[in-house]
């Protein structure tokens, strides 16, 4: 089934206002939201206390989510007007959706990998 | 006029004079005009030549284009018309920017060199002229008409619209079609298939006219991967009309109906007809009272 380009877009912009909030939470957990600031936000232990938290999680698998989607979409938006064609139309969908899928996938298996107590 | 009288005539090179001013006042100034050029037979890409040109207070560069045309060039194409800004042939890139030749003053751009070069995005025919066609095919794909069901039952009354309702799309109306926003819009020159400021704004203009029932056709057309979304609200198009209509705006309200009001505008029935039959004579009677020859102007004292 063909999605519209309004839903496509409007889907862009609601993840843009979301990686917004979430970027900012993200920003602020790795600095002044630690005792100690950025140096010691980065330490293993800190990073694991927060992977392990199941709200800290999540709000790192939705903003993981909302990127994946935001960033390839924009940019199959630019090489869409970069080249035209059928062929080339569906390439650049297909390949940027795989794009996205992967790097979810990949993102969320750290995410787990770090929920469920890290590497040893 | 005898064959040698016409003989002589066709043969007699054709003289531009610089309208208001020749024999009036001397020119202010020689500018030059670098103008493009282009033959497709000969050439294979577009160059530059340049070429003096006297100057007069009101010279538009139409003006200064014909002059070259008449006296120093005459294989120089030019497309032009009404010479008054109405009709939007003369469209093209001057100094940079896209202006009507017709009217833009020469000494109001206050330099001494005047780059002439046709309009962005278009196929070059020859010079300065460029193919038109891409860009209202694009036009006619967005059904700039009224569409609904009952049109033809009643072509003798008019449908009733509030001056409110006017308000909404009046601006967009006084598009000439001249392809000075195509040429200046930064998507349409890397997409060829994006749909364009001017078609977009036309399909805006007969969404919102509430005497058109056609939202659903219009909508499935801007709503695809080139059409209104691929518009960054660069402006340039509203920055390059010489009529004051701003396609931009047009653009961005597109995109608004089409997140909130879809549903809505498509359902939207078309305004209803006045109960009244149209007043006035009818068109047929004008043809009619049209003389099959013109009476001959007085002749001058």
């Amino acid at each position: 089934m063909m999605v519209r380009e309004s839903t496509i877009m409007w889907i862009q912009y609601i993840t843009g206002l979301g990686i917004l909030v979430l970027g900012a939470l993200h920003f602020a957990s790795l600095t002044f939201l630690v005792q100690g600031g950025y140096l010691e936000a980065l330490r293993y232990k800190i990073v694991i206390s927060r992977y392990t938290d199941p709200l800290w999680a999540a709000a790192l698998e939705a903003f993981l989510a909302l990127l994946s989607y935001h960033v390839f979409n924009g940019f199959r938006i630019m090489l869409l007007e970069y080249n035209q064609g059928s062929g080339w139309s569906k390439a650049v969908n297909v390949t940027m959706f795989l794009a996205a899928l992967v790097v979810f996938l990949y993102g969320t298996r750290t995410i787990i990998t770090f929920y469920l107590g890290g590497v040893a | 006029m005898s064959a040698s009288e016409q003989k002589q005539q066709e043969q007699k090179p054709l003289e531009f004079k610089i309208p208001n001013l020749e024999g009036v006042e001397k020119p202010m100034k020689n500018v030059t005009f670098r103008v493009s050029r282009f033959d497709p037979d000969k050439d294979a890409r577009p160059y530059y030549k340049d070429y003096e040109v006297p100057v007069y207070r009101f010279t538009t560069i139409l003006d200064g284009l014909l002059y070259i045309k008449y006296n120093l060039d005459p294989t120089l194409a030019v497309r032009y018309s009404c010479r008054m800004g109405v009709c939007g042939s003369c469209a093209m890139v001057v100094n940079g920017r896209e202006r009507l030749a017709c009217k833009t003053n020469v000494l109001s751009l206050n330099s001494s060199i005047i780059t002439v070069r046709p309009l962005n995005n278009l196929p070059l025919i020859r010079d300065i002229v460029t193919d038109l066609r891409p860009f209202l095919e694009k036009h006619r794909k967005v059904m700039p008409y009224t569409i609904r069901d009952d049109l033809e039952a009643h072509e003798d009354r008019e449908f009733l619209q509030s001056p409110a309702e006017l308000n909404d799309y009046m601006m967009l109306t006084d598009c000439i079609k001249c392809g000075l926003c195509y040429s200046a819009c930064p998507t349409t020159a890397t997409d060829e298939l994006f749909l364009g400021p001017q078609a977009l704004a036309q399909a805006y203009r007969y969404i919102v006219d509430s005497r058109d029932g056609g939202a659903k056709l219009r909508f499935d057309i801007v709503d695809s991967p080139h059409g209104v979304w691929r518009c960054h609200f660069a402006g340039a198009c509203s920055a390059a009309c010489p009529k004051g209509v701003d396609p931009a705006f047009a653009i961005q309200q597109l995109k608004k109906l089409l997140l909130y009001r879809r549903k809505a505008m498509e359902n939207r029935k078309p305004a209803p007809e006045s109960e009244k039959p149209r007043e006035g004579i009818s068109v047929e009677e004008v043809v009619k009272e049209i003389p099959k020859e013109w009476p001959s102007p007085p002749a001058p004292k």
